[in-house]
């Protein structure tokens, strides 16, 4: 069908425009010309139109979302308070998990584009082996398919266990067997192929495939990535257990947390997780550490263990009924069982001090507890819900660090049952990884990588054969006359089709929503296997709040956001024309 | 060898004081706590997190998901997370997904989620409506008969009724096809189901013959645009979602309690225990400010007491693992 | 950069001292089996799609394979699932797992993407490529890939707040209610006219989301990717075929809509394969603007609708994903079954696309 409206190779002009012309003989001049005027006029309004629309766009989002950009915008964290929310922790999450993305899919892609068009191997008539190529392959793949099918269907669901030394027991699914099982027959078979038959034509044959094989990828959507990314890299398969107790971890070291009677945690250095190592009990020669993995050593002096008790029960059990009775004091201000507005003047404030100290046992000198405390009850007059809670908050933690710095002269260890707890070095690495920045990473990869791949082969397309021939004939071997010769000058064109491609990762949402939509976290990424929250994430879900206040953040997540691409594809551009001035 | 044995005793002993409510928040917290769940609770859980942080604990790394109850559950089973949001009881393959990877876990109610009916504005027929109106209107058995108001009542006009309902897999359709369709029935099949509420509200403002429901919380932020109906209760009088009249139970059946649940293990480490406390301890004042309604003071004590003790398992699922019902001051002990 | 046109003698003579042969050789087999094992890699992506998303899938189909088998009524057969009209997992007395009403729902979507994208991005290419100066195209090309390059959550949020408004709140065109006997209802408390919003142009009642509203939207993405592409494919055409139509008497009209555009034909039917591929498998715009119910598949109207809500295969995944349905159940495998039905149509697509390109291209060299 499309051979017939072409004009045919051969000749290329002469048939479709003789037939065009003969046809339009009668047609006066005039008329033809009004026509081409007015494609140009349709012309001109398409493409008026296709901007139009893009402007109406990005004012759209512009002018809903540019006032609530401010610095607190970028520094503050997700809030359910739109005024007060921010994007920097997802800003963060994006730029690390973006940047595992082009560290991974750089190698990889450019590598893959380098085979394909500079290790192509020579043989004629590339076109028919390649398709041959592509119906075996496919063939193939169908009949380990198959094959999973009928022994995963019997057996699939059984989970084979067994134990390494070191390592201790492996557990997974029968059908992950299968397909090992089905790689190693399939790489077999392709090795004794290429090995006893033909070499050239074989890997033609491959070569077709991985060719064939990336242009299809190219097409496929971003969401099913990430049910591949949740699968190969957050779970790898089940092959090192559960995502929580993986068998693999690197980068971790271990602590016995010991809690103080003063409430701070103290830490001693231990060899290994719960299950290898015993736990340590308290002794009074033992160095302790104020934070995990800190040179800063405290010496802690111990009680016996139920005068330690005694004493820990008394305080905190003072404080609790200071807690209680605050709490109870405050609500009676309010209407209705206690809910509702708090409604404080100056003479119910002390009245409510007094009532809560009252309940408490002050070491510490009351009057001028209860100087510093009105005020701070005075302040809750009229606050409900949050603020009435970050103010009440104030009151106790006013008097009670204020009675627990006055009480504590040496810090006393209580709780001689320690807890392990592990610090996690900036390389800890951990088998599965989880739904951390490295699975993220790996699976934006995935989607990518296509993109990569073709825009480097363009690149690697676009430089004259007569680079490589000068030094093939100069006694280069292939590798030396890519790497020095055809590689540096398709840099450029690899730089902007890989930039691009980037750009899209920055933006994909839906293999990072079938990952694990984090929506609130308080850190940055501290190690590969840490999660995260991202951008395009974050924008999702104040785009899917009733609330108006996140509709005008969610366009100010998207200006930040198309800042960031506007400055990635500003550098692409500038690295083009610069190669173009070059050329 | 003695000594240590009588060390390891008391330790015992003591390890159980550790956990116990610290009154105020703890000098240098630190460590990870990781939670994912239901969307519905992700709110207060993330106000929560913000709050705790704010209250001097920096230093804790908090990170909150919204995958969805049974993806929370899910996880939680994985070892994956600390902490699962759920915006119902847990179910009995998720309880034995759990005990099957040796998880114990802790039963925490943490607020009540309205369920509110709504119809558009102009829509001036409906103020009240009872749960068998409601079963005319919904349930599949019905869907031939009834398909404008007039066949629900006959007083009322002949405009079709377009029914907007949250999504088939979130924890309020279940809530609210357990109330209106019970064990045997089932909803219609030609509503309009949508995750986003937001998605509910908007369709509910542009079609007059609209009526849905949702979370309240998701009611009282617009509740300009929506009218709100009464529902009849088992007292038979008609009373419409309000904090008032949700925690004094009297807007029944469309009321269910929001749950968290922790990893037991999990409160051997004291930056959890302090979050659970000041969950627990802030919660009331918190729910309400996302638009949630707080639980009688006595749930929450209930709950502490569970926290404390370690009381482990759900007390939504009986011996024989059948779903227990009623008002959550009766199941919940 | 500055070794973009590097002098291929000092290069060559440097790399023409190889330390030994041996060495050599070995370093070449080394670097090409890094590169095969790269290639493998990437066929080893598609194998795994394919492999997770079959077991899913034959779980799916599987009654022992997932936690609800003892309910008679979730055993879903494969021909239940590729022509069932219905899709309601959770809803109705019978769950129903016909993939056909997502299909068809997100064939909508990509129909009214493309009845705007194409015209619209095939006309600008023509001008792009054909009527624009030099200067005007170097503008405008680089601000096509960026365009292309915009995160699609950000056209789902326009379609929400910017497209789904406009088609929806003719707030001024109000009509009157009328009651079964044809008079005007009157609010019982003000007296007032009750009326309710006109619709589009005041006579299309559009639901707060629908088919039109979240297709513009894919459309709206899918624009740079066709005009940029076409316009490559169009570029790709020799000059010789412009000058000798000019030369014969054409008019500019006629040499680009009659020789360069036929001539240029495989590589704009692969563009919009390509653009449709990206259609079928766009999420975060359906997720945001398309509504959540499966078209109903009872008249033909119904099932046409563009007014409607429409429940694309994407949006179902998501709602899986972020819902609240137990691990294991069968409505969890669905969207495996789903994702797989997704994948084998975007796939068909891009061979489809690579194959037109592949069997038709013109060689002018």
């Amino acid at each position: 069908m499309t051979q017939a409206i072409n004009p045919s190779p051969k000749p290329p002009m002469t048939p479709s425009i003789s037939s065009s012309t003969a046809g339009r003989t009668t047609r006066s001049t005039s008329a033809r010309m009004a026509k081409n005027r007015a494609f140009i006029y349709l012309c001109l309004g398409c493409t008026g139109l296709a901007i139009l629309i893009l402007t109406v766009l990005l004012l759209s989002i512009f002018i809903q979302g540019i006032g609530y950009i401010n610095l607190d915008f970028l520094r503050n964290l997700n809030s359910s308070d739109p005024t007060t929310a921010g994007v920097y922790t997802a800003l963060i999450g994006t730029i690390i998990v973006c940047a595992i993305c082009a560290a991974t899919a750089i190698p990889l892609g450019v590598g893959t584009a380098i085979l394909i068009e500079e290790f192509r191997p020579r043989a004629k008539n590339t076109g028919h082996i390649s398709g041959k190529a592509w119906a075996i392959g496919w063939g193939a793949t169908a009949a380990i398919l198959l094959l999973t099918y009928f022994v995963g269907h019997n057996a699939g669901g059984r989970v084979l266990e067994f134990s390494l030394p070191g390592v201790g027991a492996i557990k997974f699914k029968a059908v992950v067997l299968v397909w090992i099982l089905g790689l190693v027959v399939f790489a077999a078979a392709w090795f004794a192929v290429v090995h006893f038959i033909a070499k050239e034509s074989v890997l033609l044959f491959v070569h077709g495939i991985v060719e064939t094989n990336i242009r299809n990828l190219a097409g496929v959507p971003s969401i099913v990535y990430g049910i591949l990314g949740v699968t190969a890299f957050a779970t790898m398969f089940g092959l090192f257990g559960d995502m929580g107790a993986g068998k693999f971890a690197i980068g971790q070291s271990w602590y016995d947390q010991y809690v103080g009677e003063d409430r701070n945690s103290y830490y001693i250095p231990v060899s290994g997780p719960v299950d290898k190592v015993e736990k340590t009990p308290a002794a009074a020669d033992m160095t302790y550490y104020a934070r995990p993995g800190s040179s800063q050593t405290v010496s802690l002096t111990f009680l016996p263990e139920d005068e330690a008790k005694e004493r820990r029960d008394s305080i905190e059990g003072e404080m609790d009924a200071f807690d209680d009775a605050l709490r109870d004091a405050i609500d009676a201000t309010r209407g209705a069982r206690g809910r509702g507005p708090a409604t404080i003047d100056a003479a119910t404030a002390e009245g409510i001090v007094d009532e809560a100290m009252a309940a408490g046992r002050w070491e510490s000198d009351p009057a001028e507890l209860r100087k510093d405390l009105i005020p701070l009850v005075a302040a809750i007059d009229g606050l409900d819900r949050r603020d009435l809670s970050r103010a009440r908050r104030e009151v106790i933690n006013t008097a009670v660090d204020r009675e627990y710095r006055t009480r504590l002269t040496d810090t006393l260890m209580v709780g001689a049952m320690p807890v392990r707890t592990d610090r996690k070095a900036w390389y800890y690495l951990s088998l599965p990884l989880g739904r951390g920045v490295m699975a993220g990473g790996l699976t934006l990869m995935l989607v990518v990588l296509p993109i990569v791949i073709v825009a480097s082969q363009e690149a690697l397309k676009a430089v004259p054969d007569s680079y490589r021939q000068g030094a093939l004939a100069m006694g280069a071997t292939r590798w030396q006359a890519v790497s020095k010769t055809a590689l540096p000058a398709a840099i450029p064109g690899i730089c902007t089709g890989t930039i691009l491609a980037i750009s899209r990762a920055i933006g994909e949402a839906a293999p990072l929503l079938v990952l694990g939509g984090v929506g609130f976290i308080t850190a940055t990424p501290q190690h590969a296997m840490d999660r995260f929250a991202a951008m395009p994430m974050q924008i999702f879900q104040w785009a899917r709040e009733p609330d108006e206040g996140f509709q005008h953040i969610a366009a100010a997540g998207i200006i930040i956001l198309l800042v960031v691409l506007l400055s990635f594809n500003a550098l692409a551009i500038y690295i083009r024309q610069r190669a173009s001035r070059h050329q | 060898m003695q000594l240590k044995t009588r060390l390891q005793r008391t330790a015992l002993s003591l390890g159980a004081a550790a956990a116990l409510a610290v009154p105020a928040a703890a000098q240098n917290l630190a460590g990870e706590i990781i939670v994912d769940g239901s969307s519905t609770v992700y709110p207060i859980t993330q106000l929560v997190a913000e709050e705790f942080r704010a209250d001097g604990n920096e230093g804790v790394s908090i990170a909150v998901g919204f995958s969805g109850t049974g993806g929370g559950f899910k996880k939680f089973a994985n070892g994956e997370t600390h902490i699962s949001d759920a915006s119902r009881p847990i179910k009995k393959s998720e309880v034995d997904a759990l005990s099957a990877a040796g998880i114990d876990f802790i039963e925490v109610p943490v607020s009540y989620d309205g369920l509110t009916i709504v119809v558009n504005r102009n829509n001036t027929w409906v103020d009240e409506l009872t749960v068998e109106q409601l079963q005319l209107i919904f349930l599949s058995a019905t869907a031939d008969e009834v398909t404008t108001w007039r066949d629900v009542n006959p007083a009322w006009p002949n405009i079709e009724i377009k029914m907007f309902i949250p999504g088939t897999d979130s924890g309020t359709f279940d809530y609210f096809k357990e109330v209106v369709a019970g064990k045997e029935g089932s909803i219609r099949d030609d509503v309009t189901p949508n995750e986003d509420d937001n998605v509910l509200v908007r369709g509910i403002i542009g079609d007059r013959g609209a009526i849905g429901f949702f979370g309240c919380a998701y009611y009282f932020e617009n509740e300009d645009q929506l009218k709100a109906v009464a529902i009849i209760n088992d007292a038979g009088d008609a009373i419409l979602p309000s904090t008032e009249s949700i925690e004094d139970g009297s807007y029944n059946p469309f009321s269910r309690p929001l749950f968290i649940y922790v990893r037991e293990d999990a409160l051997d480490r004291p930056e959890v225990a302090a979050f659970i406390d000041f969950y627990l301890d802030e919660c009331p004042e918190l729910c309400e400010e996302v638009g949630y309604v707080r639980l009688p003071e006595v749930i929450y004590d209930r709950a502490r007491a569970n926290v404390e003790n370690r009381r482990t398992g759900t007390q939504y699922l009986d011996a024989n693992g059948d779903k227990v019902e009623g008002p959550i001051t009766e199941v919940y002990q | 950069m500055s070794s973009l046109n590097p002098p291929p003698v000092p290069s060559v003579t440097r790399l023409g001292t190889p330390r030994s042969d041996k060495l050599r050789d070995l370093r070449e087999y080394g670097i090409l089996g890094v590169l095969i094992l790269f290639g493998l890699i990437t066929l080893g992506v598609t194998l795994g799609i394919i492999g997770i998303l079959s077991v899913e899938t034959f779980t799916f189909f599987d009654p022992a394979g997932h936690k609800d088998a003892q309910q008679e009524n979730t055993v879903v057969h494969v021909t239940d699932f590729l022509f069932g009209t219905q899709w309601n997992p959770l809803l109705g007395a019978e769950k129903h797992f016909g993939v056909m009403p997502l299909v068809i729902g997100t064939f909508k979507i990509v129909f009214v993407s493309m009845v705007f994208a194409i015209p619209v991005g095939l006309i600008s290419a023509i001008w792009l490529s054909e009527y624009a100066s030099h200067r005007a195209r170097s503008i405008i090309k680089p601000v096509l890939e960026v365009l292309a390059g915009i995160p699609t959550v950000v056209f789902g949020f326009f379609a929400v707040t910017f497209i789904t408004p406009v088609l929806l709140r003719w707030e001024w065109l109000q009509r009157p209610v009328y009651d079964d006997a044809g008079n005007v209802l009157t609010d019982p408390v003000t007296g007032a006219t009750v009326t309710e919003p006109a619709g589009f142009l005041g006579w299309l009642d559009f639901g707060t989301y629908n088919a039109l509203g979240a297709g513009l939207a894919v459309g709206i993405m899918c624009l740079p990717i066709i005009t940029s592409l076409s316009e490559d494919a169009l570029r790709a055409v020799p000059k010789a075929l412009r000058e000798g139509a000019l030369g014969l008497g054409s008019s500019k009209f006629e040499t680009s809509v009659k020789v360069v555009f036929p001539a240029a034909l495989s590589g704009i039917v692969a563009a919009l394969l390509l653009a449709i591929a990206r259609a079928v498998g766009e999420t975060m715009i359906v997720a945001l603007a398309a509504g959540g119910r499966s078209v109903d598949m009872g008249s033909v109207g119904s099932a046409l609708s563009l007014t409607d809500p429409v429940l694309p295969m994407t949006g179902y995944m998501v709602q899986m994903f972020t819902g609240d349905a137990p691990h294991g159940s069968v409505e969890y495998y669905s969207s495996y079954a789903v994702a797989g039905t997704l994948f084998v149509i975007t796939l068909g697509l891009t061979v489809l696309g690579n194959q037109v390109q592949k069997r038709f291209r013109e060689k002018y060299s």
